[in-house]
């Protein structure tokens, strides 16, 4: 391989490109490409030229091109310490908080074996059947239970609905204000010509129960549930919110 | 009550109003609530404090998140605990970390905490929001609009602080800035 005043195989050049006897931007790659070409014989020869080749134009291509910014040699060797002392700073930085950590430990453990009056949030998490005090909404719902296996189920026609949630409520508190004190939860159901007209004078029940204008009362375990009738309210009382 | 007879009656109707309350009262409100001047309410309370002490009284008065409120004594922890007092998880050491670190750096993003920790914090960062600890006190005015933490009155509370810098003076003054007043008063 002849370029110029230098002359040697493709090995040798690269050799000299590396060691830096040859400037790498003086060489004409084409010429070298050209003559590699030419010197290999079989297909082998030709790969391995290729390779060779492909190395000298990468070390051009690096004498070429701007070479990275000198700054990384010295920070490099600056680099250690600074870096060793930010992580020594960062370290301290996080040993405080971890041992503020420690002392917060210490605050909480303190705390937590002195109890103050618990917030009304905390014991309003427990419901009171205060509406229902001496039947629980289970044997209300027992109740109707009973009521419900009683009435077959329709099937086959499908009706406009005859009877309306306020005219549900209407006539269950006719019927209890016409009762006088108590009425029996099961009598209640007794006209309900079907589960519709139960459904609603169930929940028309519920709703009375909310209002306080009737409480629902069992005297006795697996006795009958009875309803007490204590007057609508007055006006001007919460409308229903029932939905229909 | 004869235990108080010799509790004078500004101090006897604090206590009436403590003991009522579930929460630490400020000195303002015991004041309006208690129709007396804040001064003669801070020494009531300081009479009504050493009569529970000198007396041996299971509940001591304790200033609290700025405020005050009557405690069971610690030694009687176990008792009340058997009547199913409720019972909170202590918090993990990692959210230990990330709450000391956000009661001194308030308001502090997620990435800051993260970083001075160097891992994540999101897990732990969100037990706290739900303890109501900490919460959001604002955004950074940085890309993304970062959400800025701080510690809640809450807080103050639940470790027996009578305020921020209550913490920071115990805590040890070589952590970085001093905290900063609360951004809201309120949790």
């Amino acid at each position: 391989m002849r370029l110029g005043t230098w002359e040697g195989s493709l090995t040798e050049l690269i050799t000299a490109l590396e060691g830096g006897g040859l400037d790498a931007r003086e060489v004409p790659l084409a010429a070298v490409v050209a003559q590699a070409k030419e010197q290999a014989q079989d297909l082998e020869g030709r790969a391995v030229a290729f390779a060779l080749a492909c190395r000298v134009v990468e070390l051009k291509a690096r004498a070429l091109l701007p070479s990275p910014p000198p700054e990384p040699e010295p920070t490099s060797e600056e680099d250690p310490e600074a870096e060793a002392a930010e992580l020594a700073a960062r370290v301290a930085a996080y040993q405080a908080f971890a041992e503020a950590a420690e002392v917060l430990r210490e605050f909480e453990m303190q705390r937590r074996v002195r109890f103050g009056r618990p917030s009304a949030s905390t014991r309003a998490s427990k419901p009171r059947a205060a509406e229902l005090p001496e039947a629980s909404l289970e044997q209300l719902l027992g109740a109707l239970r009973e009521v419900w296996q009683r009435a077959a189920p329709r099937t086959g026609e499908v009706e406009r609905p005859r009877f309306t949630m306020d005219q549900a409520l209407s006539a269950l508190r006719a019927r209890l204000a016409a009762a006088g004190t108590q009425v029996e939860f099961s009598e209640l159901f007794a006209s309900a010509a079907d589960r519709l007209e139960i459904v609603l004078t169930f929940l028309a029940l519920l709703e009375v129960v909310r209002l306080r204008e009737a409480q629902v009362v069992q005297d006795a375990p697996f006795g009958p549930v009875r309803i007490r009738w204590s007057g609508a309210r007055a006006e001007g009382a919460p409308r229903t919110g029932m939905p229909r | 009550m004869s235990e108080a007879e010799g509790l004078g009656p500004l101090a006897a109707r604090l206590e009436a109003m403590l003991f009522a309350a579930s929460e630490p009262l400020g000195l303002s409100r015991l004041a309006l609530a208690a129709s007396a001047e804040p001064a003669s309410v801070r020494r009531a309370l300081a009479e009504l404090a050493a009569h529970l002490a000198a007396d041996g009284h299971g509940v001591e008065l304790t200033e609290l998140a700025g405020g005050f409120q009557l405690l069971t004594r610690a030694e009687h922890a176990a008792a009340v605990e058997a009547l199913a007092a409720p019972r909170v998880t202590p918090l993990s050491r990692a959210a230990l970390e990330v709450l000391a670190i956000v009661a001194f750096q308030q308001p502090v993003t997620r990435a800051a905490i993260d970083e001075i920790r160097g891992v994540h914090s999101e897990g732990a960062l969100g037990t706290l929001v739900e303890r109501g600890l900490i919460g959001e006190v604002g955004r950074a005015e940085a890309p993304g609009r970062p959400i800025l933490f701080g510690t809640t009155r809450r807080f103050l509370e639940q470790f027996g602080l009578r305020s921020l810098e209550d913490f920071s003076r115990v805590a040890g003054p070589d952590i970085g800035p001093r905290p900063q007043q609360l951004p809201h008063s309120e949790r």
